[in-house]
């Protein structure tokens, strides 16, 4: 159908044809991939987990609180629970870990903090991911 | 205002026909720019973190390019709204979402690139013909989404759902952008607690709900659409309700993206009593922008639709959700700063019109003639 299609599209056409396979190919190759990482990105995966998390970070010594690890990682907090110190992420918490440690690695050695990051996905058993 | 001046804005709004791609694509980038605008997403500027690659880094933070997305994605957005330029403000939107995201590891979202990609494809569909490109990504979406669930060990035993439902009772209510997510929401806390007391529900709902996805997905594939349809749209309006939010830009998309799938009517037959012919008259030229509709004088009320007739209150809903006016401004009652979970029930005039998006295109038979 698609050789089809090429075949009696004008220039213009087939190139937006041939640009919107190619999105379209580029999903499914993520969808593939998706099966070997812990990440969901772009592979349509809404809800494949969610995970309730708490985040602690430590610049020489001295502990950040709440609000500014939320802004160290523009973490949003819809979901933010004071009490337990827990956020809530709808997607794979593979994410958040990704963000922390693309920020820590976009910094200077010495503006470095140790992170902690304590979660539950799907309500098993606490799990914990740390840096350095 | 003046006549024309009314004339000029129903066209503004709600007249698909004219553009360089087909009818059913305007209206569905139409439907998605009002989505767009009044859940806010086009008003603020992205949360800002780091990027996808590190060589976006210099750019990333810079406030020239936040401030060029916001206007250029208000300008877009405002361009699809009001069906100019098609084509070019639905590819500069959609990759302006696909640039923001990469620009900023906090934006990503699949409700926003699902929304980039229909605006993307949409763009890049041709003048004429079977929205091919954009059949395939909401078949690709639902295949997808099923089966990433179907190879997920907690999906399958009930675990996520579980999981998910005791805390979604706890917080209340999904964030939406411009909605409070911890406010108490009854159906929430309904379903949560049913499956506390009864734990093989979960396992039951999980199944459900995979099974469903890919129904869907290949209903679509399989060119059943009225059925695809038909369980799309309820299974989005009962998230809608159970989940109390929209979830940013899903609900709309998702919804809007079946309008790839349908065609609308190039010609409405109206016949109408003598008390309501004037009142009808008015009606139809404030919404029917692109004259769709033939109105003549008759016994009663009846609409025909290719072959089609319906009479009484069946033909007025048969005639409404036809029109785009109607889609126009269902979109606004849902995505809205008034939104509820019950502004779901603007839906019930499809399922009332019964077939909501006109029969199916006959199919072509194939005979073969021997000797």
């Amino acid at each position: 159908m698609l050789l089809s299609l090429l075949l009696r599209t004008n220039r213009r056409e087939r190139a937006c044809l041939v640009l919107g396979t190619t999105l379209l190919i580029i999903q499914v190759i993520l969808f593939v991939r998706a099966r070997f990482t812990e990440t969901r990105y772009f592979c349509w995966a809404p809800f494949h987990s969610e995970a309730r998390y708490t985040i602690d970070a430590t610049i020489g010594g001295r502990a950040l609180n709440d609000d500014e690890i939320a802004r160290r990682y523009v973490l949003e907090r819809y979901y933010w629970d004071k009490a337990s110190r827990t956020n809530w992420e709808l997607n794979a918490i593979a994410h958040v870990i990704d963000t922390v440690r693309a920020t820590e690695a976009a910094l200077l050695p010495s503006e470095r903090a140790a992170v902690v990051v304590t979660y539950r996905v799907n309500g098993r058993p606490p799990e914990r991911w740390h840096s350095p | 205002m003046s006549e024309s001046g009314r004339n000029r804005w129903a066209r503004a709004l709600f007249g698909c026909v004219g553009a360089d791609v087909p009818a059913e694509v305007v209206l569905l980038v139409r439907l998605l720019a009002i989505a767009w605008l009044l859940t806010g997403h086009a008003l603020f500027l992205p949360t800002r973190s780091v990027p996808f690659f590190e060589v976006l880094g210099p750019i990333a933070n810079s406030p020239v390019v936040a401030w060029a997305e916001f206007v250029v994605g208000v300008v877009c957005a405002v361009q699809l709204l009001l069906g100019r330029a098609v084509r070019v403000s639905a590819l500069t939107l959609g990759c302006l979402i696909f640039v923001t995201t990469l620009l900023s590891r906090a934006y990503f979202s699949n409700n926003r690139l699902y929304t980039a990609c229909l605006l993307v494809l949409a763009g890049l569909e041709a003048s004429k013909g079977s929205k091919l490109l954009l059949r395939a990504q909401v078949i690709v979406l639902y295949l997808a989404a099923g089966l990433d669930k179907l190879f997920d060990a907690d999906w399958r035993s009930g675990a996520f759902l579980r999981s998910f439902a005791s805390n979604l009772a706890s917080y209340g209510r999904l964030w939406s952008p411009g909605h409070d997510a911890t406010t108490a929401y009854l159906p929430a806390q309904l379903f949560g607690s049913l499956l506390d007391t009864t734990p093989g529900l979960a396992v039951v709902a999980s199944w459900g709900t995979l099974l469903l996805e890919i129904g869907i997905g290949l209903a679509l594939l399989a060119r059943r659409r009225r059925i695809g349809i038909a369980l799309g749209l309820a299974f989005h309006a009962v998230l809608l309700v159970y989940t109390g939010s929209p979830m940013g830009m899903f609900f709309y998309a998702a919804t809007a993206s079946y309008f790839a799938f349908v065609d609308l009517p190039s010609r409405i037959d109206v016949r109408v009593g003598p008390r309501m012919y004037a009142p009808l008259l008015r009606v139809l030229a404030a919404v029917d922008a692109d004259g769709l509709c033939h109105v003549q004088p008759g016994p009663r009320l009846s609409v025909i639709i290719a072959d089609e007739t319906r009479y009484g209150a069946s033909a007025l809903f048969a005639l409404a959700v036809r029109l785009p006016a109607f889609y126009v401004a269902a979109a606004a009652i849902l995505a809205g700063p008034w939104f509820t979970p019950w502004s779901a029930l603007v839906l019930i005039p499809l399922a009332l019109g019964f077939c909501p998006f006109g029969p199916l295109a006959p199919r072509t038979e194939i005979r073969e003639v021997t000797g």
